[in-house]
């Protein structure tokens, strides 16, 4: 049984990281290039935000350069509105970072089928 | 079905060799973004590091494809720019009765009902772009965006980019912001894609070797 919760430790710890890395994508993939052998500096805004962020307070400890280059992305977006924070959000943060495929692709085929429509009116 | 050990070699050196080929196209879609962020930095008109730091957000991606599908789909006249609202409008339609993707999405019921293009906004689109073709107020500009970034996040875009010389950004007698591409995000855009696409199929037509 131990060895099971050890085993759902460990996959958790990986989803968070997993989760983390795709909020850090894009804005600070560049600067994950190498580790310094120091640890990183957290000064009490930074804490704050670690303390707010249940994936953030699950690496500080074990990849504290990835925590400092997600507070690093974090201080260049945009600030947090209403509407992006949710209650009872684990990482309310992070958040910010993330953009969505999803949506990405949605407005991809917005396009598409406007264009569609257009080369239709033009074949009448 | 039978082992068979010289079988299973033949199945995973094929499987080697896709395994090498979805590499490579993951190498390119990743040498992609990277190529893009460095062409739109360069081309940046401002070298201050609040204007670079805000190009270099994951939302300038989605930012400049807007721009690059404006020009790749042909979206030119007023009719165009009409068909592009209606479809706009039925897709956002056709979310809001999605909930759970609304909440997936991030986005709140009545936001989503603010970015239909209606009777009082639609004129407002469709007169700027006849005026000044290629122009968009910056409000209706935010509702194309709506599930893809923030209102806020689209402000600070619009506000670098025309720092960087991407947008030509005017305030109109009205009180509101006008927005004009000047190409230059576009067409980085338009060629780290096609550098993505031929890298991909230059290599599938050869070897797939790193």
């Amino acid at each position: 049984m131990a060895i099971m919760e050890d085993e759902m430790s460990k996959l958790l710890k990986l989803a968070a990281a997993a989760l983390l890395v795709l909020a850090v994508e894009g804005q600070a993939r560049a600067d994950l290039i190498g580790h310094p052998d120091a640890p990183p500096a957290f000064d009490a805004k930074d804490t704050q935000i670690i303390e707010r962020n249940a994936t953030l307070r699950s690496l500080k400890e074990t990849d504290p350069w990835l925590v400092r280059r997600a507070l690093d992305a974090l201080a260049k977006a945009p600030a947090p509105t209403n509407a992006s924070q949710k209650a009872g959000d684990p990482d309310p943060d992070l958040d910010r970072l993330r953009t969505s495929p999803e949506a990405l692709n949605d407005l991809f085929q917005v396009f598409k089928a406007a264009s569609k429509q257009r080369t239709g009116d033009k074949t009448k | 079905m039978n082992y068979d050990p010289a079988h299973d070699d033949t199945a995973r050196v094929d499987d080697m060799a896709q395994i090498d080929a979805d590499l490579l196209v993951l190498e390119r879609l990743q040498r992609f973004r990277v190529d893009f962020a460095e062409q739109i930095c360069a081309a940046a008109k401002s070298r201050s590091l609040d204007v670079l730091s805000v190009l270099q957000l994951e939302a300038m991606h989605p930012f400049a494809e807007f721009y690059f599908l404006l020009r790749a789909r042909g979206i030119e006249s007023e009719a165009d720019l009409e068909r592009l609202a209606d479809s706009h409008n039925s897709y956002i339609v056709h979310l809001s009765k999605n909930r759970e993707k609304v909440e997936r999405l991030g986005l709140k019921p009545e936001r989503l009902m603010q970015a239909i293009f209606t009777g009082d906004t639609l004129p407002r689109l469709l007169g700027t772009w006849r005026e000044h073709p290629g122009s968009i107020d910056q409000s209706n500009l935010g509702r194309f965006l709506v599930a893809v970034m923030s209102t806020e996040t689209a402000r600070k875009l619009v506000v670098a980019c025309s720092e960087a010389g991407f947008l030509d950004r005017v305030r109109t007698p009205f009180g509101t912001v006008v927005v004009r591409s000047t190409g230059i995000m576009e067409k980085a855009y338009g060629i780290c894609l096609r550098e993505l696409r031929l890298g991909v199929q230059g290599n599938s037509d050869g070897d797939h070797g790193g």
